[in-house]
């Protein structure tokens, strides 16, 4: 698998490098407002495109195996164009797309790439639906999950949440994940 | 719905599983399908609590940078903003079906056929406005030696890319190739957000004059991300060899 030298932004993704996230901006927001902004779109509109393929970007980094292998500013163009047809269509404009979207991928011999880029915005829209679950939970189960995000082990959290022992969290944990999982599933089906 | 198995992925993520338990849970997967879904979103939620504290703060650098990527300023990035995708879409399918049944390209014109230029939007400017309303009105009518005449009369020609561009466009489309070349040479060599433009123009201008070999480097130079890279390669099929 070949990586291109463009690999070291997932990298930096991964581990939270600042200044090489930033490059992102500096070197690619431009292209994204220019394009936005030719087919009528607002500034808010190219922002809220770029924070999203951004946002993708970074659960697709999560994955350990992912190997970036194409220019990332080819890459983010086109995830920035499948989410911005993706929102007419969700404004009910599908027919007005149609054409475009076909245009777009017809001449696309990346297609891996193109199914990297559903993948990613599909996770990212899983993940956010999580964190919205999330905050439906009950502030003990929050607050007990929370100390789980954080890293603490077993023992620490029983000391933290004053339970009487590891059998206690491992049961009020399974409790909270139930519980967490049915708020997912709901949103799912809305 | 086995309770075990459902426990047994909990304890996967909790505490482990013995070896005999891991085939257990392994085995039941192959067979049941929804059992092995209900692993994946564990897992799924699993990953979530392990890499949200990262994710959070990387949100947190993803709104501080787009407050300083994304200014109001730069919306004069807009040059040739199109009118809402509707009338756009609605207008090149006209376009495409009377090209097809037409077919004008027969003719060998092929700068006729490709030289499409984008309707431009000039208005959210503030100092210039009747002049800039002048030629947004004589360009977007396709009135290109009027158009060519008010983009020189503007103060802010010399400083700006995007008059720069249009006048590139209208110095091309009434034969002033010299002068289309100047321009446009000087935007390619420049930084601005109309360099790439500047490329599938000045690949138009060695179509125009017929310079195939001129013609095929500078589409071919045309990064895969610009909006007229679709159509430069299929120009680039077109041109003699």
């Amino acid at each position: 698998m070949n990586q291109h030298e463009d690999h070291r932004y997932i990298e930096a993704l991964r581990n939270g490098n600042s200044r090489a996230i930033a490059e992102l901006y500096e070197h690619h927001s431009d292209t994204i407002i220019k394009w936005i902004s030719g087919r009528g779109g607002s500034l808010d509109d190219a922002k809220d495109v770029f924070q999203e393929a951004m946002k993708a970007l970074f659960e697709k980094a999560q994955d350990k195996n992912y190997v970036q292998q194409h220019p990332i500013g080819a890459f983010i163009m086109r995830m920035c164009q499948y989410i911005f047809y993706n929102r007419i269509r969700g404004e009910k404009r599908e027919g007005e797309v149609r054409n475009e979207l076909e245009l777009l991928y017809k001449d696309d011999k990346e297609e891996d790439q193109l199914s990297l880029i559903v993948q990613a915005t599909e996770k990212a829209a899983r993940v956010e639906r999580l964190a919205k679950a999330f905050q439906q939970l009950s502030e003990t189960c929050k607050k007990l999950l929370e100390w789980v995000k954080a890293g603490l082990d077993p023992q620490q959290i029983v000391d933290q949440m004053g339970f009487n022992s590891t059998n206690t969290y491992y049961r009020r944990k399974s409790a909270c994940i139930s519980s967490w999982k049915n708020h997912f599933q709901k949103l799912n089906a809305e | 719905m086995d309770e075990k198995l459902y426990a047994l992925i909990e304890k996967y993520f909790d505490q482990g599983l013995s070896s005999s338990e891991q085939e257990e849970l392994q085995a039941a997967m192959r067979e049941d399908s929804e059992l092995l879904a209900a692993f994946g979103l564990r897992k799924e939620m699993e990953d979530f609590l392990q890499t949200d504290q990262k994710r959070q703060q990387t949100h947190q650098l993803f709104e501080e940078l787009g407050e300083q990527h994304f200014l109001p300023e730069k919306s004069s990035i807009r040059v040739f903003r199109l009118r809402p995708v509707i009338s756009i879409l609605a207008l090149a399918a006209a376009i495409a079906l009377i090209l097809i049944i037409w077919q004008p390209w027969q003719s060998g014109d092929l700068y006729q056929q490709y030289a499409q230029h984008q309707v431009i939007n000039l208005v959210e400017r503030n100092n210039e406005q009747e002049g800039l309303n002048r030629l947004q009105t004589t360009f977007n009518n396709q009135e290109y030696e009027l158009a060519y005449q008010e983009v020189n009369k503007l103060n802010n020609l010399d400083t700006d890319a995007q008059l720069q561009l249009i006048k590139g466009i209208t110095a091309l489309e009434t034969g002033r190739y010299d002068e289309a070349k100047n321009v446009l040479e000087q935007l390619t060599a420049g930084r601005s957000a109309y360099s790439e433009d500047a490329i599938w123009y000045r690949g138009l201008l060695a179509v125009r004059l017929e310079n195939w070999q001129a013609a095929r480097q500078w589409l071919t130079s045309l990064p895969e991300e610009n909006f007229w890279f679709t159509k430069a390669q299929a120009l680039l099929k077109e041109l003699p060899k």
